[in-house]
């Protein structure tokens, strides 16, 4: 029962790590990317019509991280070089991602709100050869999809590049204080470019994952506000790359509760759905109270 | 036929202005207007049109199919509509009430229709149905608790709101009609757009023993029959034929038949027995509700239990059995339907 539920908090959290992974470097850029969900949905629409179309999963994967990657393009171009506010860019972006595709999918494959094919195909269960014969861990861990090990494996690569390069020390910077990486003769532009594009091929191997790993199916607005699950998790854990993952683990975890517990128990369902969207405004309370006491050392700023 | 003519000439003359020259041959014009999907929706829209089209064969009509493309134009549509001269205009979905309401009081002599909708009038001219859902969901839950292989049957339902319940409720009266020792879990996922959250509380169910899950969840009803999928169990569709999601693994589906229902409504005009202001239901007598049966679920439900589901239908239709509309229950009460049986616990334990 247990490794049941830990079982499917990793893969309920999985597409909230990807998200997660994406916005982070646009945080810790000092970008307020509200468009996670956006570059999600985009991805999962163009990785079943891939998947579909070609019967390759690789070309599915491809083609969903290509198209969020595109998106996450316009949105730089929108905010850099346009100059636009990066919220109300962020939402245009968003709306313009469900909206396309929902016409898309009407256009394409003359569906309302759902595409499923038997064409589609399915990512297989990895059985993990030593890890799954561990006692407790095996089954918890093995029998995942790829994309899942994908997640959770890339998050030390994520914190490397950020805390081990020149080019994180550069996006830190920028967030920290863009006046003063512009001083220093830092590309700010260029940097906040690749952490957006960066977002968005996190967030394509997210809506990938979505819609080729988890489900094989297209459904309109099928990421249901996780890239705004997502945003919280890093606002929480301020960015880092471990924390971030394990406040999103933890979201996994009360979603899965919310699933199993209300079968076993008889608990109002309500009671236990609501536990993600309280933990989020926990979270941002006390991320708030936390800046509130720190706001007197320095001057740092959550602005374009 | 003579009632034909007559209700035809009757058309004509409201009509006159505009096919004068033709009147005299004129056939009875029928207009659907679409809800937002459109056709090819292969729902509710899809099926409408075959009502027209069987009207069309069977009762000598024209029709027209117009297709809005925003529920902000539902209104603009059926005025222009009224305007054009029809006969009869018929639309379906809640969103077209209000529209439907204020165009039929500028056109109080137009006859208009409105499928599958509440069971409150819409206008002294608009004839209105109401699909009982739950006495669908009656026989496709005797259906899974007679195909069952674990004894256990789940529901996955979009919101626990109560007219999510109704589905549920026929859904257990039925099952427990067909077997009392079947066990039947509920579970609400909370969200009507989330095709992954569907899967994982399907998942949940499955992982309960359960082996056939009925899904009254919009959108994330596809992430129950994807777990169908995955696990080799069974789904269970709802509102429209959904076996072609899945084939294989979707049981059969719980069809609300709206198109019987326009192609009632159009008969009545055609045969002047068209009464505006009237609700009419949709039940498993009137032919309103169905389990779908196609090339895609072919063999999955044995002849044995369509038999017995067949006989559990007829005692449905001569009313020897009265299925529990969960609208009619009182919170905390014991016993629904006829025969009587204990409520399940979410209503028994209710306060």
């Amino acid at each position: 029962m247990l490794s049941d539920i830990a079982f499917s908090s990793i893969r309920i959290a999985t597409p909230l790590v990807f998200a997660a992974l994406g916005g982070l470097y646009t945080f810790q850029a000092g970008i307020l990317n509200i468009a996670l969900d956006g570059f999600m949905i985009v991805a999962a629409f163009a990785a079943v019509g891939a998947a579909f179309a070609t019967g390759s999963l690789t070309m599915g994967v491809l083609a969903g991280v290509l198209a969020s990657m595109a998106l996450a393009a316009v949105l730089a171009l929108f905010n850099l070089r346009f100059r636009a506010h990066i919220f109300i860019a962020g939402i245009a972006v968003t709306f313009l991602a469900y909206g396309l595709t929902a016409l898309l999918l009407k256009a394409i494959f003359d569906q309302d709100g759902v595409f499923a094919s038997a064409a589609i195909p399915v990512f297989p269960a990895l059985r993990i050869p030593g890890l799954a014969d561990l006692p407790v861990l095996g089954p918890l861990l093995s029998g995942h999809t790829l994309l899942v090990y994908v997640a959770y494996l890339a998050v030390p690569v994520v914190a490397w590049t950020l805390y081990r390069t020149r080019w994180g020390l550069r996006v830190r910077m920028i967030g920290e204080a863009e006046d003063a990486a512009l001083a220093a003769g830092v590309n700010v532009d260029a940097i906040k470019l690749q952490t957006m594009v960066i977002s968005g091929f996190f967030c394509g191997l997210g809506g990938a994952y979505l819609s080729l790993g988890y489900v094989s199916l297209f459904a309109k607005q099928m990421t249901d506000e996780r890239g705004l699950i997502a945003l919280a998790a890093i606002f929480f854990a301020k960015g880092r790359p471990v924390a971030t993952t394990l406040v999103a683990l933890m979201f996994g975890v009360a979603t899965a509760l919310a699933v199993r517990l209300p079968q076993i128990t008889g608990t109002a369902p309500q009671l236990l759905q609501i536990i993600p969207y309280a933990a989020t405004i926990l979270a941002l309370v006390i991320v708030g109270i936390r800046a509130n006491r720190s706001s007197t050392q320095n001057g740092w700023r959550f602005d374009t | 036929m003579r009632k034909v003519f007559s209700a035809l000439s009757a058309a004509a003359i409201v009509a006159g202005a505009l096919v004068a020259s033709t009147a005299a041959e004129a056939k009875m014009k029928v207009a659907m207007i679409t809800s937002e999907s459109g056709l090819g929706d292969k729902s509710f829209n899809d099926m409408m049109n075959e009502g027209m089209k069987k009207a069309q064969a069977d009762l000598g009509i024209e029709f027209n199919v117009i297709q809005p493309r925003s529920i902000s134009e539902f209104q603009s549509t059926l005025a222009r509509a009224a305007g054009q001269g029809f006969d009869f205009i018929v639309g379906s979905s809640f969103d077209m009430i209000k529209p439907m309401q204020a165009v039929a009081k500028a056109f109080p002599n137009q006859k208009f229709g409105l499928v599958d909708v509440g069971p409150d009038p819409i206008a002294p001219n608009v004839v209105s149905s109401v699909t009982k859902d739950w006495e669908g969901s009656f026989l496709v839950g005797a259906i899974a608790a007679k195909t069952t292989k674990t004894g256990t049957i789940g529901f996955v339902g979009g919101k626990d709101i109560p007219i999510i319940h109704r589905f549920y409720i026929g859904y257990y009266y039925g099952a427990k009609m067909a077997d009392p020792k079947v066990n039947v879990l509920e579970s609400y996922s909370g969200t009507f757009t989330d095709p992954a959250a569907g899967k994982e509380y399907t998942l949940g169910l499955i992982n309960q023993k359960s082996d056939i899950n009925f899904a009254v969840a919009g959108a994330t009803s596809a992430g129950v029959i994807d777990a169908a999928k995955s696990t080799k169990t069974f789904a269970i569709g709802v509102d429209s034929d959904q076996n072609y999601l899945a084939p294989g693994f979707v049981l059969t589906s719980m069809m609300k038949r709206v198109d019987t229902q326009a192609y009632d409504m159009i008969k009545s005009v055609s045969d002047g027995s068209f009464k505006g202001g009237t609700v009419l239901y949709y039940g498993l007598k009137e032919g309103g509700v169905a389990a779908a049966m196609d090339e895609y679920n072919k063999g999955l439900i044995s002849d044995a239990v369509l038999k017995q589901v067949d006989e559990l239908k007829a005692k449905v239709i001569s009313g020897e059995i009265v299925v529990p509309n969960y609208f009619d229950l009182a919170p905390g009460q014991k016993e629904m339907g006829t025969p009587p049986m204990a409520t399940p616990p979410s209503v028994a334990d209710k306060k």
